[in-house]
């Protein structure tokens, strides 16, 4: 009775602990589901300031806060790291948009607005690929928070996951609205 | 609008047709009178009964195939398809192909919207058993809704790729897959993991799949309300649900999903050529 209590329970710890890796590993995949978004939009990135440079070429500030954030994104590693660095560089290129209203040329550039749908699809890959990977995260998190399982995922070190927000901080303002 | 609507005012005209008075007031009188010529007061009594609640059943019967019919016409009309009430399609995708024996019902087909060449309408499909004098016995009979489209230019590039929801431990229907060549694969969503299962056949590279289910693909099917599978195979799109659609608004989601993923299907052709080039 002892023994097939002891068996049951090593069979339940075994399934439990699977579970929990195979929740982690659709973490870790969506993960690089991420990354890959990221890398294509990076790779964008210096072709656009090309094209602008064609246009505007005095606009050299604008230009290297370009950059210099795409810079700091590359660098990058951890989610939070990557999160303020790709919020940075999301703000970066709505200033290229800016400077395109002030530019029709540029504006009316084939290349430009190539990249620019370009880089438009890959945003919405980023934002759909945040989903899978945030929708992963909870299911993994709800799974090591809940009981029993929380006692093996203690147990065997399998730690809460970040959540992963990127929009640039102008997206998270409020709008004040002045009557 | 929905395939059931008009059916209670047809049953009733139907009802009070001559030809339901007519078989009401003989066959109800012919049944009296055999039970008299019997002279079995149960049969007296009962088949009169019998054969007003016969006419009453083929009366509801018809009325409710042609509401049907009705529907489905004036749908295929309204966007611009013909109807075909049945209809017969070779086994591109393994679902067209499934069972024993299958039949196309409400067949609407031409140039869907959004300029796709196909059709949409109920595919039906049974298992069958042929008994020793030859008859047949349906063992399980299926009516899933489907919408054909015909992708050509992806003949080359996707050789079978196969997206069901999952079966689960009580399916209620067999596995159409179980013949098809082909290996399971899983996505990096567990929403889409747990609800949909993924097969490729044994010649498609999964490159191109992963380059298909785009994370925005996967998101868009992990949550699309109507939770479709679908089958690319053969230069064939075919999506589906497991069971009947019967209402305009479903049928015109399923069209507006069957142009989604065509679309996307499309669109990664032509980049796959332009890599190729």
């Amino acid at each position: 009775m002892t023994l097939a209590a002891a068996a049951l329970l090593v069979l339940w710890v075994v399934l439990a602990y699977n579970a929990l890796v195979k929740a982690r590993n659709k973490v870790d995949e969506a993960w690089s589901g991420i990354d890959v978004q990221l890398k294509r939009r990076h790779d964008l990135v210096p072709n656009l300031v090309e094209t602008v440079k064609g246009y505007a070429a005095h606009e050299r500030e604008t230009l290297q806060g370009v950059t210099e954030a795409r810079a700091a994104a590359v660098e990058a590693s951890s989610p939070g790291a990557i999160e303020r660095a790709e919020a940075k560089l999301t703000t970066a290129l709505g200033a290229i948009n800016a400077l395109a209203e002030a530019y029709p040329q540029l504006r009316a550039a084939e290349n430009f607005q190539r990249l620019q749908a370009e880089l438009a699809g890959v945003e919405d890959e980023i934002q759909a690929a945040r989903r899978i990977y945030n929708s992963n995260v909870q299911h993994y998190n709800t799974r090591t928070q809940q009981f029993p399982t929380l006692l093996v995922a203690g147990t065997l070190s399998f730690r809460p996951r970040e959540f992963f927000e990127i929009e640039a901080p102008a997206e998270r303002a409020v709008p004040q609205v002045a009557f | 609008m929905h395939a059931d609507h008009g059916q209670g005012e047809l049953f009733r005209s139907y009802l009070r047709s001559r030809l339901a008075v007519f078989a009401l007031v003989f066959g109800g009188s012919a049944a009296f009178l055999y039970g008299a010529w019997k002279r079995d007061p149960l049969i007296m009594a009962a088949s009169p009964g019998a054969v007003v609640l016969g006419v009453v059943g083929i009366a509801w019967f018809v009325a409710d195939r042609m509401a049907a019919h009705r529907f489905f016409s004036g749908f295929a009309g309204s966007v611009g398809l013909a109807y075909s009430r049945h209809a017969e399609l070779p086994a591109l995708t393994p679902l067209l192909g499934a069972g024993d024996r299958r039949r196309l019902e409400h067949w609407m087909h031409g140039r869907l919207p959004g300029g796709l060449t196909g059709g949409v309408g109920h595919l039906v499909w049974e298992h069958i058993k042929r008994e020793a004098d030859d008859d047949v016995h349906v063992k399980e009979r299926n009516r899933f809704t489907v919408c054909v489209v015909d992708l050509e230019s992806s003949m080359l590039r996707f050789r079978g790729v196969y997206l069901r929801p999952r079966l689960g431990v009580f399916a209620p229907h067999s596995d159409w897959l179980k013949r098809a060549r082909a290996r399971s694969v899983e996505m990096e969503s567990s929403d889409f993991t747990q609800r949909y299962e993924l097969r490729l056949a044994d010649d498609q590279d999964e490159i191109g799949l992963r380059r298909l289910l785009s994370p925005t693909l996967v998101s868009w099917l992990a949550n699309h309300p109507l939770e479709p599978g679908f089958e690319l195979k053969a230069g064939a799109l075919t999506v589906f649900v497991p069971r009947a659609l019967e209402d305009a608004g479903n049928l015109t989601f399923l069209i507006d999903a069957t142009r989604h993923l065509a679309a996307r299907v499309l669109a990664e052709v032509e980049e796959g050529s332009l890599r190729t080039a």
